[in-house]
């Protein structure tokens, strides 16, 4: 009989894999520090991260995984002086992200594809709360003159946000299939999943 | 990570964890430009009575320099690709304030500490046994990722493509975190962490009267700087 709670070995992998996502959420966000490029940003972390994501889904198949890992960027990123917003943005993601997972039993690519992608979303949330905050920012920003203010009115409005997501998803989906094809060409000769 | 002496001046994890997000509000809510002087100084005073004199000095001066720069009013004169750039640092300073705070948290607290309030906050193993094993990954992660680059400038390897590139460092790196995991899984299992009693731990958090005082001044800072602006 499987054994279907998380173990130590579960949550210690945890931990691992959220460091590694960690790190690589970082450097990726260098990129943002060209303004424009924090638009296509969740596009580009999809692609670079569905490799960890993915691995760490075939190596822990149990409920409620892929929430407490999800959970533990988002946290730390609080610590590091984002809002309170960003976790509770991600806590839904990540609740619907397990949903899908748990509707294809943990194990089918197919809806392991899709919780990823959904997944990934969750870094919307920190340029939701640059909307959230919009007037403080443009308050600050109005010495810049007015065609800056105006510029920055046009770019950041909710339909836009509505194209981040979708970018997100895409960017999550290229990123599962990369790590389906590393799964297969790497990691399953090496007996890690 | 710095380890710190338990002394009755600095405040358990709690209150600074607390007082964090606390501090996240003043992001979507704006408070009076005095009060978040007032934040900062308290911060730095914190840093002062637990001997970090650097860190203190370097907190005002970064949120003074933040501060005044929306006032240059010779900013607005340059060309629109430079202004994109420098709206960047309005970013840094609206984000600021919590993270001076996120910082006081991170420098001021070791894992002892942190894991030790978790207990006491009575959170869940499943989230504080991996939060406790981030802290102990990340140093040899960083040293792994050293490990694979000084492996490769051996063996002559260069970067043309970097989705190749992505690929040496990513798949290695995969492969030993995940070795590691077994490994420290194993060690914590021949420690009994399963055991489901209550467990000592070498750090205890005390309750000094300095936690109340600095959970207090900060709350009240914070409201106190959201009625004034109205």
């Amino acid at each position: 009989m499987k054994e279907n709670r998380l173990k130590i070995k579960d949550l210690v992998t945890i931990g691992v894999f959220a460091v590694i996502y960690f790190v690589v959420m970082f450097s990726v966000g260098m990129i943002g520090l060209i303004p424009i490029m924090f638009l296509v940003y969740p596009t580009i972390l999809g692609i670079v991260s569905g490799t960890i994501v993915m691995l760490f889904m075939a190596k822990v198949q149990k409920p409620w995984a892929l929430l407490i890992f999800g959970i533990l960027t988002p946290f730390f990123m609080m610590v590091e002086g984002h809002t309170y917003m960003l976790v509770l943005h991600a806590f839904v993601v990540m609740l619907i992200a397990e949903l899908i997972r748990r509707i294809g039993n943990y194990n089918s690519f197919k809806y392991n594809m899709l919780s990823f992608a959904i997944f990934n979303t969750w870094i919307c949330g920190s340029l939701m709360q640059m909307l959230w905050a919009r007037e403080k920012y443009i308050e600050m920003t109005m010495m810049m003159g007015q065609e800056y203010v105006d510029a920055l009115v046009k770019l950041v409005t909710y339909p836009h946000m509505a194209l981040v997501y979708t970018g997100a998803i895409v960017g999550g989906v290229i990123g599962a299939f990369i790590g389906k094809a590393l799964l297969k060409k790497h990691f399953m000769k090496a007996g890690i999943v | 990570m710095y380890s710190v002496k338990s002394n009755s001046l600095n405040p358990n994890p709690i209150p600074k964890f607390f007082v964090t997000v606390l501090l996240g509000f003043t992001i979507l809510h704006s408070i009076n430009h005095y009060s978040e002087w007032a934040l900062i100084i308290v911060i730095s005073i914190m840093y002062f009575i637990n001997g970090f004199r650097k860190e203190g000095i370097q907190n005002i001066i970064v949120f003074g320099i933040l501060f005044f720069v929306p006032d240059f009013t010779i900013l607005a004169k340059f060309p629109l690709v430079i202004k994109m750039l420098l709206s960047l640092l309005f970013v840094v300073r609206m984000f600021y304030i919590p993270y001076a705070s996120g910082k006081f948290l991170i420098k001021t607290s070791d894992v002892g500490s942190i894991m030790s309030s978790m207990d006491f906050l009575r959170i869940p193993k499943a989230v504080s046994i991996p939060i406790a094993v981030m802290f102990r990954f990340f140093p040899s992660f960083e040293e792994e990722r050293n490990n694979i680059k000084m492996a490769m400038k051996i063996r002559g390897i260069e970067i043309k493509n970097p989705l190749k590139y992505l690929e040496y460092i990513a798949v290695p790196l995969l492969i030993i975190s995940s070795n590691i995991a077994d490994d420290i899984a194993k060690a914590a299992e021949t420690k009994c962490i399963a055991n489901p009693i209550k467990k000592t731990r070498y750090i205890t958090v005390r309750v000094h009267i300095i936690d109340f005082i600095y959970a207090f001044i900060m709350t009240v800072i914070v409201v106190g700087g959201r009625l004034c602006l109205h």
